[in-house]
């Protein structure tokens, strides 16, 4: 049978319709429960698609991200408080506006445009997929290094705050990523006789404990207030949104572009997606004075582009194995304990499989529009859950998803640690984004460079003979050249900032 | 909860000596310059630089070495966090003893009851709810095999 229309059969399958449609209102919740991120949702699912066929797993992840990052906009416009942090960037313009009654104009726009901004990213994923792939089959154990550095090196540039930190992060994961027995001389590393260590530190509970466990932690030591709600009957939120694209079609086809350029480089997501459109909407804007008094511009740009570099992340983790956020990280663990290994050989062997995900990832944009309608007509209630309640059963959850990996509850005691250490990173400036990246990178890193120094018999030049290899070395030894000039450049200013007061 | 940069940094030059001294014992690969200890290695050297860095940045910087956020002060928030933390460990050490369902009823109400402001018996009623829909999730559907306690051979 054709591969595309196996591909249409798999995504088509009742069983996997019904997934998706869970998997959507789950995402739903998560997404406008503020406090939860679309991350976090992710972590949660995985346990559950652990028992799924591929298809329907993948499908349950994508769907629900897309829906969580959509609905992050509600409970911004609504109560001012963003639901996950891709849509913090416009949560001034959203809240105010709403406030001046147009409550139903700002939450149709974030649903149309995010729905937009998706299916923009899904068309680039379904066509820069197999093109790239195709150039990546000639790549060697060389430029899989070079990729794989060149991730983790994005990874420092994005990540906010300072550099120094997001470097520590990196050290962190690929430290977790070296516990366990060795890829290619096979010593154990690291375990502390523990026998479960040596299979190396599983990747799911890291990811419970760094994205949830953490946003626990931050909650109950946080201010656990939220605003009152308006009581208000919405009216229809798709009036208006027509003469809303038309006015502002440049803008979307602009940040749609921008969000998945960004979501292709590793370690940037949506929000980095949404606060880099903001500012570009407000510097190329007719009427830059009026963002952020309730301008319904930057909405515009920054909800197209936070679900638009949703699917771009998608464009390195399947052709590459290298994850371009978070949410694609935790993708790549389960498309490898499905036995679909990320990468240029994903396209020949399982062709039917790229196809399928390119259809869930079009289908969930589409489905959006309905599901994400309910969600707004629904807010009242799932902001009347109370999160005292939501917060000990996400933590029950947390614990069973982490065990159910392996069975052991050894995987709970990961979960804990690296949520408290996740804890401490966030509160101080590391980011952990880049931790997870490391993790995910580790073992490629290590096997790509081993092997290269073999095939090359011990000489480092070879890196750079091949002329793929030696353009992304370039890149990358540039862009670390360029890191540690700002760092160093950077400092003087830090000291005469400190000393002014005097 | 605020931590200064030089705790951090101290506690990487920790970590990069121990990781050092752990990976000197690796095996070396034969005929090879670069083996197990490559890797780690690098990561050691890293961290003791950045470790470096913390501390002088963190030392000019002169902040306490830990300090508590303004919300994190309101009475309660030391021992709710302390409270999770330990309903985990809890969970931990009796998770075969007591059974899945025991463990969590306990977990959630008690949780549930201490952030709800002393609801007992609606906590009560999300534990009991909660655990069982879990169970039900992860032990039926899902084929996680949740420890039965005295459970053996019963429910669903």
């Amino acid at each position: 049978m054709d591969p595309l229309l196996q591909a249409f059969w798999l995504v088509f399958d009742p069983y996997n319709l019904m997934v998706m449609t869970l998997a959507g209102l789950f995402g739903m919740f998560v997404g406008a429960m503020p406090g939860l991120t679309a991350t976090m949702a992710t972590a949660l699912l995985v346990p559950v698609t652990f028992f799924m066929a591929p298809v329907p797993a993948v499908a349950a992840i994508v769907t629900a991200t897309a829906m969580a990052i959509f609905a992050g906009d509600i409970p911004g416009a609504l109560i001012r408080i963003p639901g996950t942090p891709a849509s913090a960037a416009y949560v001034a313009d959203s809240y105010k506006l709403a406030q001046k009654g147009q409550a139903e104009l700002v939450l149709g726009c974030c649903l149309v445009f995010s729905a937009i901004g998706g299916i923009f990213g899904s068309l680039v994923l379904a066509l820069a997929a197999p093109a790239l792939a195709e150039v990546s089959l000639s790549f060697s154990s060389f430029e899989f290094f070079w990729i794989a550095v060149f991730g983790l090196t994005c990874a420092i540039f994005i990540s906010t705050g300072s550099p120094i930190k997001g470097v520590v992060s990196v050290l962190l994961g690929l430290f977790l990523a070296t516990v366990g027995i060795d890829p290619t001389a096979g010593q154990p590393r690291f375990n502390m006789g523990s026998v479960e260590l040596m299979g190396g530190v599983s990747f799911i509970p890291v990811m419970i404990g760094m994205f949830a466990i953490s946003e626990l932690l931050r909650w109950v030591l946080g201010s656990r207030k939220l605003e009152a709600l308006q009581k208000r009957e919405l009216g229809s939120v798709f009036r208006g949104q027509w003469a809303l694209f038309l006015k502002y079609k440049w803008n979307t086809a602009r940040s749609a572009v921008i969000g998945v350029v960004i979501g292709f480089l590793p370690g940037a997501g949506s929000d980095i997606a949404a606060w880099v459109t903001y500012a570009i909407s407000k510097k190329f804007s007719k009427e830059p004075e009026k963002f952020g008094t309730g301008h319904i511009e930057g909405i515009v740009d920054a909800g197209t582009a936070n679900n638009s570099s949703l699917s771009g992340a998608w464009v390195p983790a399947l052709v590459f194995g290298i994850p371009g956020d978070s949410i694609t990280a935790i993708v790549i663990g389960v498309l490898y304990m499905k036995g679909l290994n990320p990468g240029p050989t994903l396209m020949l062997n399982q062709p039917e499989m790229l196809y399928a995900i390119f259809i869930v990832f079009m289908f969930a944009n589409i489905v959006m529009l309905p599901l994400g309608w309910v969600a707004i007509k629904l807010f009242r209630y799932v902001l009347n859950v109370p999160r005292e309640v939501l917060m000990p059963l996400i933590l029950m959850a947390c614990i069973v998803g982490s065990f159910a990996i392996n069975n052991s509850l050894f995987g709970v005691g990961i979960m804990l640690v690296l949520g408290i250490v996740a804890y401490f990173m966030e509160e101080n400036g590391f980011p952990i984004a880049p931790a997870i990246l490391g993790l995910v990178l580790g073992e490629l890193i290590e096997s790509s460079f081993i092997t290269s120094m073999m095939k090359a018999n011990g000489s480092f030049l070879a890196f750079f003979e091949r002329p793929i290899s030696a353009a992304l070395g370039v890149l990358v030894v540039a862009a670390w050249i360029w890191l540690i000039w700002s760092a160093v450049r950077a400092r003087p200013a830090l000291v005469s900032e400190e000393e002014a007061p005097v | 909860m605020r931590v200064a940069d030089w705790v951090f940094g101290l506690i990487l030059l920790i970590g990069a000596g121990l990781i050092l001294r752990e990976a000197s014992g690796f095996a070396e690969m034969p005929g090879q310059d670069y083996g197990p200890a490559l890797l780690p290695s690098i990561v050691a050297v890293g961290f003791a630089i950045c470790g470096l860095v913390l501390v002088a940045s963190g030392l000019r910087a002169r902040a306490p070495a830990l300090a508590l956020d303004p919300q994190a002060r309101a009475p309660g928030r030391l021992p709710d966090a302390a409270l999770t933390i330990g309903a985990v460990v809890f969970t931990m050490l009796v998770w075969d003893v007591l059974g899945f369902i025991i463990v969590s009823t306990i977990v959630l109400t008690l949780l549930c009851a201490r952030f709800w402001g002393g609801r007992i018996i609606p906590a009560l009623l999300v534990g009991v709810i909660g655990s069982l829909v879990i169970d039900w999730l992860f032990r039926k559907m899902l084929l996680v095999p949740l420890p039965l306690g005295p459970f053996a051979g019963w429910i669903w």
